[in-house]
């Protein structure tokens, strides 16, 4: 995986032949399932050295999201004398299905935070299979999480909501659920993510027109156990 | 079709002291055939339940249940007999001696049983566990000393099962699905199982689980709609009436599973290998921490299609995959240390031994066996699918060789080996011609031996260079010949899309009938309508599914 095209403003240069060697810091915050990139659009000033990815699995979409950064970027350009990075620098955007090539992007304890902004919701029974959240699939999110990095989860579909309270630290999760503890109100409160991913994701601001519930989970990835004895 | 019998597609074998025993599965059946002087002792399904002339000898002390086997399985040869078309066969299995060149007609087992696809023993030999296609029963039986199956328990999976293996203590049974899952199984069923959910379901009145203020999308809308023409929620599936355990998932078709240990922090720890047709490898923990990853074997171009552990360096994976090639792995670490593209490797002996029916760019590695008879006659024995040829290779450390090519009489199936006798069992396709998954052998062709043996070579340990400790093999046709009994294929006729992977709608036909059973690799390959970047699938139904609820216009303001 070349990241150095994704995050040009981050590379360190072999000073002797100027090729681009690798990047200064690694991405830390992924958007999965981004849409139109709402999210990492407002989360890249408020942590502009954060490199953050959205991935998307319909390519249009992605180009879509692709194609707003760089005009982001262009309107902030770098200048060869400043100290800070400007914004939109530090985002970008991947197609990839995220259900099945999430461990080819980053490696184990690389994530800080990850995002499930209003995921497709998979009414049907027969569907659940395909939801973002499972068992299974979180067993992912906590090999690519750091520990002590956040699940942060929003959704306007109550059932949704407790399907992924459920499986995350509820009786579903089976024994996965030792790796995660919801993060509690207060906490929420304090956390500028959450307002942003209820305001400023496309979807949110769409059940803000509509009138509809957000609700919110977030999750914190603790520390792996020890061995059984 | 009647006049073709099944190859042996599996083998397994028992070799101890007192019990020396080549375990078969043939179609419907597992032969059970001496390892002495290669006779046919006993056939499951049998004809009879009667187990005066048996020996029940070893049974762990465990009450033997005298089950009943269900209908079918044992009204295997009675049917036949009420048939008695000309293709019923005698009964007798013992005493009996074929010319060699006289044919006979082969077994036409009961159509409606289901077809073995895997087959292991506990190292004790006491017991055999075996899994039926189309019921997608794990079968769990005890092996007497005269080689009889009788089976302790039957549990159907709720997917069709892919691979199979036991924990390192042989309590549980490993079962990695189609769907992605690995369940473990303890290898007799508790007594007294109850499912989770023994009271009645109680129906659920409907509550929708979006309002219309929820709904903004064409696909949550549609959803909806359909969510609120259901009356009722329908009560959950039952779940499974036997103890199990979902240990992991991937979302994707498991392809192989391989359980290894490793020292941590001075103490042997058990870790669960899996992989999977989307290109990885995952190493999981052990039971029963299974749902924490450790690492990832990444790197795969193609669908990961055999994994190996090699028992004498046990922080060595070597992995086989669709691309072709081998690639070896620090597994603990997740570092791949060597990669062997086969097309490269093998390109003279393809040369004589192009697959008739497909390219090159068409294999895929369909087994990987190691060979340890000593410390210095080590080695690993690989196999393409559908080809009449095995590949021999050295192992140094994180490094393999190729160091000889066997020449076989059919494609290569199975591979055991006889530790004690220096040798190889190695079962080929006795019915479709050499190198071909798709055309049968005239009726002359098949009289092949369907089980062929190789020892080692006396003189190898000067062959082989210094440091590299390896093996060559050579043909061995007087140490023992088995003589199983014919079975028919006739029984696949109707089943084809129950005993292999996906049958492609479109594609052109890769495999014959009984092709579709015995081998079944080329299904897993992605067709790739472009070249997309590394990895990526487009045609799969998910992203279909994904944009169900998804946005449908782009927002205003960019
Ligand atoms: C309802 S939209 C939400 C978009 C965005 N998070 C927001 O809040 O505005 C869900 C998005 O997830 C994407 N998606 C669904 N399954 C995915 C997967 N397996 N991998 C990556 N993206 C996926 C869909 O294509 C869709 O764009």
């Amino acid at each position: 995986m070349d990241w150095t095209t994704h995050f040009p403003a981050f590379r360190i240069k072999d000073t002797t032949s100027n090729i681009p060697v690798k990047l200064t810091k690694q991405v830390e915050i992924a958007d999965i399932g981004c849409g139109f990139g709402g999210l990492i659009v407002s989360l890249s000033p408020l942590y502009p050295e954060t490199l953050m990815l959205g991935m998307e699995l319909r390519t249009q979409v992605t180009n879509y999201v692709i194609n707003r950064v760089a005009a982001l970027r262009s309107q902030n350009p770098l200048s060869s004398g400043q100290q800070t990075i400007p914004p939109y620098h530090n985002i970008s955007a991947i197609r990839s299905n995220t259900m099945k090539f999430l461990p080819n992007y980053f490696r184990q304890h690389q994530l800080s935070k990850i995002f499930l902004c209003f995921p497709d919701p998979h009414f049907k029974q027969r569907k659940h299979k395909a939801r973002i959240v499972s068992a299974q699939l979180n067993a992912e999110y906590a090999y690519v999480l750091k520990p002590g990095g956040k699940v942060y989860t929003i959704t306007d579909v109550e059932e949704l909501h407790e399907w992924m309270v459920k499986h995350f630290e509820g009786e579903e999760a089976g024994d996965v659920s030792e790796l995660w503890e919801r993060v509690s109100q207060e906490e929420l409160d304090a956390d500028p993510c959450v307002r942003v991913m209820s305001e400023e994701t496309e979807e949110g601001k769409k059940v803000t027109r509509n009138g509809g519930t957000k609700y919110i989970a977030v999750f914190r990835r603790r520390k792996d156990p020890g061995w059984p004895d | 079709m009647t006049g073709v019998r099944f190859p042996a597609h599996k083998l397994h074998c028992i070799d101890n002291e007192d019990k020396r025993i080549l375990l078969t599965a043939t179609g419907t059946c597992i032969q059970s055939l001496s390892l002495n002087d290669g006779k046919c002792m006993s056939v499951w399904p049998r004809s009879d339940d009667t187990d005066s002339d048996d020996d029940d000898d070893e049974l762990d002390g465990r009450p033997v249940k005298r089950l009943k086997l269900e209908d079918g399985q044992d009204n295997f040869l009675r049917r036949q007999e009420s048939e008695g078309s000309e293709a019923s066969i005698e009964i007798k299995t013992e005493g009996r001696q074929r010319q060699k060149g006289e044919r006979r007609k082969p077994k036409i087992p009961d159509l409606t049983l289901p077809h073995v696809s895997h087959l292991v023993t506990t190292s004790d030999g006491k017991h055999a566990i075996a899994i039926t296609a189309e019921d997608k029963a794990v079968r769990v039986f005890s092996v007497s000393r005269k080689g009889r199956l009788r089976q302790l328990s039957s549990r159907s999976m709720p997917k069709k099962s892919c691979a199979l293996t036991l924990t390192a203590d042989e309590t549980t049974i490993l079962i990695a699905d189609k769907f992605g899952d690995v369940y473990a199984l303890p290898l007799h069923p508790t007594a007294g199982y109850q499912r989770k959910s023994e009271t009645p379901q109680v129906q659920t009145n409907f509550k929708p689980s979006a309002t219309a203020l929820t709904v903004h999308t064409k696909g949550n809308l549609e959803a909806l709609r359909q969510q609120q023409t259901q009356k009722q929620i329908p009560p959950k599936k039952e779940g499974l009436d036997f103890e199990h355990r979902l240990l992991l998932g991937h979302v994707s078709l498991l392809t192989d599973l391989a359980i290894a240990q490793a020292e941590i922090q001075g103490k042997q720890r058990p870790f669960i290998l899996t992989s999977d047709r989307d290109e990885h490898i995952r190493v999981s923990r052990g039971i029963p921490q299974a749902h924490i990853i450790h690492t990832f074997c990444l790197g795969h171009t193609e669908f990961v299609s055999k994994l190996c552990i090699i028992p004498w360096a046990k922080n060595v994976l070597v992995a086989g995959n669709g691309e072709p090639s081998l690639r070896v792995y620090d597994w603990q670490r997740g570092v791949e240390t060597q990669r062997l593209d086969l097309r490269e490797t093998f390109c003279r002996d393809l040369e004589t031994c192009l697959p008739l029916d497909r390219s090159i760019g068409k294999l895929a590695v369909s087994g990987i066996w190691p060979l340890s008879y000593n410390e210095k006659s080590r080695g690993l024995l690989v196999a393409l699918e559908g080809l009449s040829l095995l590949f021999v290779f050295a192992l140094t450390r994180f490094e393999l060789r190729h160091v000889q090519t066997l020449n076989l009489d059919g494609n290569a199936l199975d591979v055991v080996d006889l530790r004690e006798q220096h040798a190889v069992v190695v079962s080929i396709d006795s019915v479709h011609k050499p190198c071909s998954v798709k055309e049968y052998r005239d009726e002359d062709g098949r009289d092949v031996d369907p089980v062929q043996i190789f020892t080692l070579r006396p003189e190898q340990l000067h062959e082989v260079e210094a440091e590299i400790f390896g093996v060559r093999l050579e043909r061995n046709a007087n140490l023992v010949s088995f003589r199983m009994d014919g079975i028919s294929i006739e029984s696949l006729s109707n089943k084809r899309e129950a005993t292999g992977y996906n049958q492609d709608k479109g594609h052109e036909k890769m495999y014959s009938v009984l092709g579709e059973f015995i081998y079944g690799l080329e299904n897993l390959r992605k067709r790739r309508g472009k070249a997309t970047d590394e990895e990526e699938d487009d045609d799969n139904d998910e992203a279909a599914g994904a944009a169900e609820g998804g946005l449908e216009e782009a927002p205003q303001t960019a």
